[in-house]
């Protein structure tokens, strides 16, 4: 009867395991035609009930109950006008009442945006959109609308808006209807910085929001990496054996040095023209290249050196070669280490 | 000056270099002598001799003791005649067969036991406590054959660490000798010794970060 239609294809096209198809093929049986056509019992004793099952389902003498995939219900909240609006203070009470309304909804299914779309549609039928996003879901109508606020003087009305629109784009699970205790004392240990974090990436851009984690790294210039301003830095803190200055220059700056003799610190720095004789010293901290990250790093040495001016300034100084091999010195940070 | 710290392949997924390696650069560096230091084995000291006869630089038979005991202290020793190095064998075997094989347990009472002839020193870390009991331990055990090993790391407060040191041994009337704790004998085996202390503490290069043998100086240097 119907196997025609699938006669030609592979066995693997009977979504079979690996290891049943590999058992088939090294029967020699290849194409679901030529599965059809032996006998069942043999295979059922051979490969159990799978193949039988799968072919079944394929040519449909059994029937297979099918999950759908659901399209995801975005919740959104839409007000048309009947005159056009276009006043900045008309958008903004717009924007408030979309918002109310949006969030009345997300509080009933104990929802929390992360990522919000406002558009308006103006009557010559261009649409134009501002979009923003919050580091932790929430419902707070009045923290988005300050949101908006920044971002609401980038919409041209220009002959009026026809409608808006509201959809909450990416939600997430937020469950807070009730406070903690800790809201209630008003004097919470650890504020919550979100909603700051919120304005400061919606008024200068994700890129500039960030926190500096310590990594384990050898080279200075690698041992700081950036995160994401509400990520919880726990899992790698940096050895208090290890002092490093509060600032690191990058790149590295080429300075001018006195030292007693080859091994010893320095004595007298000379960084842009500016002399400091050096008080106090700490070194060398020997540092390595990580030759898995560069080959360049392969060979390299530098020596660290903490030093102290007669004035009370810290440097963090090294040479990057013994001075046997013609090192020179660099400044690399500044600052209490 | 001799360096009395060596550690060769003998001491697996400690150090990266053969005894014949290292003998050859530190002959070719100037060296006179050669101190190998294995953890808990004499394994080395076959190859070292082969490898020291050939150079003309006199091999220092000696062994890193690792004991088990509170804040697991370290010593090298170095006998000093036949017998003595027959007690150290003697010592080995009976740390070995305490444990499953690979492992060794040892601890200051044994080394009391069979400490004849044996010379002492004592690898420090930190000046602290701990140090100072260890110290006076060893002075206890091995009286005037007690020394305190002395060693640069390369790390911030090296210089005040050493100071310390040495007052505390002074303290316990221990003198001080210098080590280079040689792990490898020319810079560029630093590769292989990473990606055997990653084995060892099963991770990856890339994630052993501090846990490296990051101090530098683990090479051969002329004397």
């Amino acid at each position: 009867m119907s196997g025609a239609a699938i006669a030609e294809l592979p066995v693997r096209a009977l979504r079979l395991s690996p290891a049943t198809v590999e058992g088939l093929v090294q029967l020699g049986i290849e194409r679901v035609g030529q599965l059809a056509a032996k006998s069942r019992a043999p295979l059922r004793l051979r490969f159990g009930d799978e193949v039988i099952r799968r072919l079944d389902q394929a040519l449909g003498h059994s029937s297979e109950p099918l999950s759908y995939i659901e399209q995801p219900d975005v919740p959104f909240a839409r007000r048309p006008f009947a005159e056009p609006i276009s006043a900045p203070e008309t958008l903004q009470k717009v924007t408030e009442r979309l918002l109310t309304e949006l969030c009345k909804g997300l509080e009933e299914r104990a929802l929390g945006v992360r990522t919000l779309d406002l558009l308006f549609r103006r009557v010559d039928m261009q649409t134009q959109g501002v979009r923003i996003a919050t580091a932790r879901p929430t419902r707070t109508v009045r923290h988005l609308l300050k949101l908006f606020d920044e971002r609401l003087p980038l919409v041209d009305p220009g002959f009026g808006i026809d409608e808006a629109m509201l959809i909450a784009s990416r939600v997430e699970w937020f469950d807070a209807s009730q406070g903690t205790m800790a809201d209630l004392g008003g004097g919470a240990g650890a504020a919550d910085t979100s909603e700051l974090v919120d304005r400061l990436v919606v008024r200068f851009g994700a890129a500039r929001v960030f926190r500096a984690a310590p990594m384990p790294s050898e080279m200075p210039e690698r041992s700081v990496r950036r995160v994401g301003p509400l990520v919880q830095i726990a899992e790698a803190t940096w050895p208090e054996s290890l002092p490093r200055p509060a600032r690191l220059l990058s790149p590295p700056e080429l300075i001018a040095v006195v030292a007693l003799a080859p091994d010893h610190p320095p004595a007298v720095v000379v960084w842009r023209s500016e002399r400091y004789r050096i008080a106090r010293a700490d070194g060398p901290e020997r540092v390595h290249g990580e030759w898995w990250v560069s080959d360049d790093e392969a060979g390299l040495v530098r020596d660290y050196y903490r030093v102290e001016t007669g004035a009370g300034d810290r440097l963090w100084v090294y040479r990057d070669a013994p001075v046997s091999e013609g090192g020179r010195w660099w400044l690399h940070g500044l600052g209490e280490a | 000056m001799v360096e009395l710290q060596v550690t060769t392949h003998y001491s697996f997924l400690r150090g990266s270099s053969s005894p014949k390696e290292l003998f050859a650069s530190a002959a070719l560096l100037g060296h006179t002598a050669l101190g190998v230091t294995d953890r808990n084995s004499l394994a080395g000291i076959v190859q070292a001799h082969d490898a020291a006869k050939a150079t003309g630089c006199r091999l220092i038979v000696g062994c890193r003791l690792d004991l088990e005991d509170e804040g697991s202290p370290s010593l090298l020793v170095y006998p000093t005649d036949k017998a003595a190095y027959a007690r150290l064998c003697r010592m080995l075997t009976v740390g070995k067969a305490r444990v499953e094989k690979g492992k060794c347990r040892l601890h200051w009472s044994d080394v009391a036991e069979w400490s004849d002839g044996l010379v002492l020193v004592l690898l420090s870390d930190q000046p602290n406590e701990q140090l100072q009991a260890d110290l006076r331990r060893l002075r206890e055990i091995g009286g005037d054959r007690a020394y305190c090993a002395l060693t640069r790391r390369y790390r911030p407060q090296d210089a005040a660490r050493l100071v310390a040191i040495e007052e505390l041994a002074r303290g316990c009337c221990v003198p001080t000798v210098a080590t280079g704790d040689v792990l490898y004998h020319v810079p560029s085996r630093r590769i292989l010794q990473d990606v055997v202390t990653a084995i060892r503490l099963k991770t990856t290069v890339d994630s052993l970060g501090h846990a490296r043998e990051r101090h530098a100086g683990r090479h051969l240097v002329s004397p």
